[in-house]
């Protein structure tokens, strides 16, 4: 399972970041369509008389996935494609229509291991307040040079 | 115990519509051409895709209007009656139900034509007063996608949360 690397880890170092805009003023169309592709229907995340007068919120917000899969762009333009072994988030504030959405991600740590190494990786995404949405982590196998 | 499992087969359209969805525009997602160019050979799918895989799961409880049961589902042994799925978080009152957590372990790509069996169990619960939605229950959900082969592809784990109430 090599993937398609964009960089080796010997071209990374712990404290790098990197920082991928994910969207701007996100709009109710995307979280729809979001819900068609992944079929979670759940009525909180489209329908606004159930997310506000049955549910209590302000209005509907996104499905945390969706954020997590926007999330992910900063790690595969970032990395690679099909480089990731593990990636997970908390989701840690909803994601309003609206929004706008910075991932940035710093390397914690590189173990080596022959002619590869592990990268690990720190996420945060955050609103246009600055507030965070999710945080989660990613380890990345990368080959030491390109 | 894990569940008895359902069929998810994985195409290339619904890899391309599910990374639409979420912004993309990397043709390794869509363009065969351009994929056979890589080292990986083939289109596959985004890094969080193994959540659409709550479109073939039976017992996927925010399936909107969908009545198609399953595809080929597993034979005899009766299912257990509330397996979340897919990122999903455990059923009830959906407007208490958040997810709280999600993360994938990869052990190969996900490509077109694998014909995915996904099982699911659940892991750890617990409980714990939150400030921002009342005394919230979490449990978690671990889900296989194995290939045809048996052979693990994802591995994903899910933490959802019912809250007392809406979350300030």
């Amino acid at each position: 399972m090599a993937g398609n690397p964009k960089i080796g880890c010997d071209a990374i170092s712990v404290g790098d970041s990197q920082e991928e805009l994910l969207v701007e003023n996100l709009t109710r169309t995307q979280i729809v369509q979001y819900a068609g592709a992944s079929g979670d229907f759940n009525p909180i995340h489209h329908d606004e008389m159930f997310a506000t007068k049955a549910a209590g919120y302000p209005s509907v917000f996104a499905h945390g996935m969706l954020t997590m899969g926007m999330t992910g762009r900063l790690l595969t333009n970032w990395l690679g494609d099909g480089v990731l072994r593990e990636y997970g988030v908390r989701f840690v504030n909803q994601v309003w229509p609206g929004d706008t959405l910075t991932a940035k991600g710093t390397v914690e740590s590189i173990e080596k291991q022959g002619d590869e190494g592990l990268v690990h990786i720190a996420i945060v995404t955050t609103n246009q307040k600055g507030e965070p949405v999710v945080k989660g982590s990613a380890v990345a196998a990368l080959p030491s040079r390109l | 115990m894990a569940d008895d499992g359902y069929e998810f087969p994985v195409d290339r359209t619904a890899i391309m519509l599910f990374a639409s969805a979420i912004g993309e525009t990397n043709p390794i997602y869509y363009d065969e051409e351009y994929a056979a160019g890589t080292p990986l050979g083939r289109v596959i799918a985004p890094p969080s895709f193994a959540a659409a895989g709550a479109h073939w799961d039976p017992n996927y409880f925010l399936r909107g209007v969908r009545k198609i049961p399953a595809a080929r589902p597993k034979p005899a042994k009766a299912r257990s009656g509330e397996s979340s799925g897919s990122g999903g978080s455990g059923g009830g009152d959906l407007t208490r139900v958040l997810h709280g957590e999600q993360r994938f372990l990869y052990h190969k790509p996900t490509t077109p034509g694998m014909r995915l069996t996904v099982t699911t169990h659940p892991g750890k619960s617990w409980e714990k007063e939150g400030k921002r939605g009342g005394t919230m229950r979490f449990s978690e959900t671990i889900s296989e996608y194995r290939d045809e082969d048996g052979e693990l592809v994802t591995t994903a784990i899910s933490v959802g949360i019912v809250t007392g109430k809406a979350v300030e």
